[in-house]
């Protein structure tokens, strides 16, 4: 185990880890990847909608990250990074799942908290969050999406424009409206209460 | 009654003259809540199965790393501390050689314009030599007609009350050189 330092931040700990892994050190990744892969397996999960699927997923995302990791510049995060080939992979997998005539998937299907919650049924939230997140999937993948990934996966803006592939004032903006939105439906479902 | 206990937190929305600020905060608040919640719950109920290291470790056993793009490599390269010194030295040398090019180069242009100059006024004073043999023939000419000669005093008269008394002395010289 990579010995971290009081002052050592976790981007100088994947630094140090990275320099490790392409000089070869596979033990190195493993300690790289460890933090991520339950939230990793929860985003494989969400997608595929099956624990099994989901592990083979996250492994085959995991073994394609460590492949690629020479070329990967460690300026976005190494969560982001790898997020974003969990996301593939699953979309990978549930293409041949489609062409095997098992379940059909639907384009808006990948990134959304509906998926998530649908199958999360036996999750006893409180009211609260239950309420919002029904409000949340009310509304288009778009805005979903900017949603989850700022407030469910706690990233940061210039994230989720790495996710998105769009720029960040993109991301603010859709962040803005998803939010004026929410708040407009909360609000006339208070009038509609009154 | 659900409703109820959500706006009952979501107190900000409860009053009907709340600013927009407290609406914006108060829907960050329990946007941060909530997805929280969901996510601790999701945290708390799915796990990785116990051999999903061991079994990616077996994995990563067989497989190697794909090799550097050139863009990768180039990356690289230039992050490397004895480049970027290499570089600057380079860069520095070139941009001094070019200030020393550009010196040497205006210099020569001063040169060449203090040349031109010389030769300009070498050529002006030789003009006027030339011009005081013609200007027997200019004065013959002049001599035959009045309105000439007018038009001489104006530019005379226009040379002293413009304060260009040397011209005007010329000026003088010519009208005294016609009466004669």
């Amino acid at each position: 185990m990579l010995d971290i330092g009081e002052k050592m931040t976790n981007k100088e700990r994947e630094l140090v880890l990275l320099n490790k892994i392409r000089s070869g050190d596979k033990s190195a990744y493993m300690e790289l990847i460890q933090p991520y892969t339950e939230r990793l397996l929860r985003k494989a999960i969400a997608m595929t909608k099956n624990d099994d699927d989901a592990e083979d997923v996250l492994q085959d995302a995991l073994i394609s990250g460590f492949r690629s990791i020479g070329n990967f510049r460690a300026d976005s995060g190494v969560y982001t990074w790898l997020y974003r080939i969990v996301i593939n992979k699953s979309k990978d997998f549930l293409l041949k799942t489609k062409n095997r005539g098992e379940k059909p998937i639907s384009e808006g299907e990948y990134l959304i908290l509906d998926e998530r919650m649908g199958y999360e049924k036996k999750l006893e939230l409180n009211d609260e969050s239950d309420y919002l997140i029904k409000k949340i999937n009310l509304l288009d993948d778009v805005f979903k999406q900017v949603i989850e990934l700022r407030y469910f996966e706690e990233m940061s803006y210039a994230e989720i424009a790495t996710v998105l592939e769009c720029n960040i004032g993109t991301v603010k903006s859709r962040l803005f409206k998803a939010k004026e939105i929410l708040k407009h439906m909360i609000l006339n479902d208070e009038k509609g209460e009154k | 009654m659900l409703l109820k206990r959500f706006f009952r937190w979501f107190d900000a929305s409860l009053s009907d003259n709340m600013d927009e600020s407290n609406d914006d905060r108060s829907i960050e608040c329990s946007l941060v809540r909530s997805l929280s919640d969901l996510r601790n719950k999701e945290m708390s109920q799915k796990k990785l199965s116990s051999k999903f290291n061991e079994k990616l470790l077996l994995e990563l056993s067989r497989v190697e790393q794909d090799p550097l793009t050139f863009k990768r490599k180039l990356e690289n390269f230039l992050q490397k501390p004895k480049t970027r010194f290499a570089l600057v030295t380079v860069s520095v040398f070139v941009l001094g050689l070019v200030f020393f090019s550009n010196f040497t180069f205006q210099r020569n242009i001063i040169t060449k314009i203090d040349k031109f100059d010389l030769s300009l006024e070498t050529a002006m004073v030789e003009d006027d030599e030339l011009d005081e043999l013609d200007e027997l023939d200019v004065i013959t000419d002049l001599k035959k007609g009045q309105e000439d000669i007018d038009l001489l005093r104006k530019l005379e008269e226009y040379y002293t009350v413009h304060g260009n008394m040397e011209k005007a002395d010329r000026v003088h010289f010519k009208l005294e050189t016609i009466s004669k």
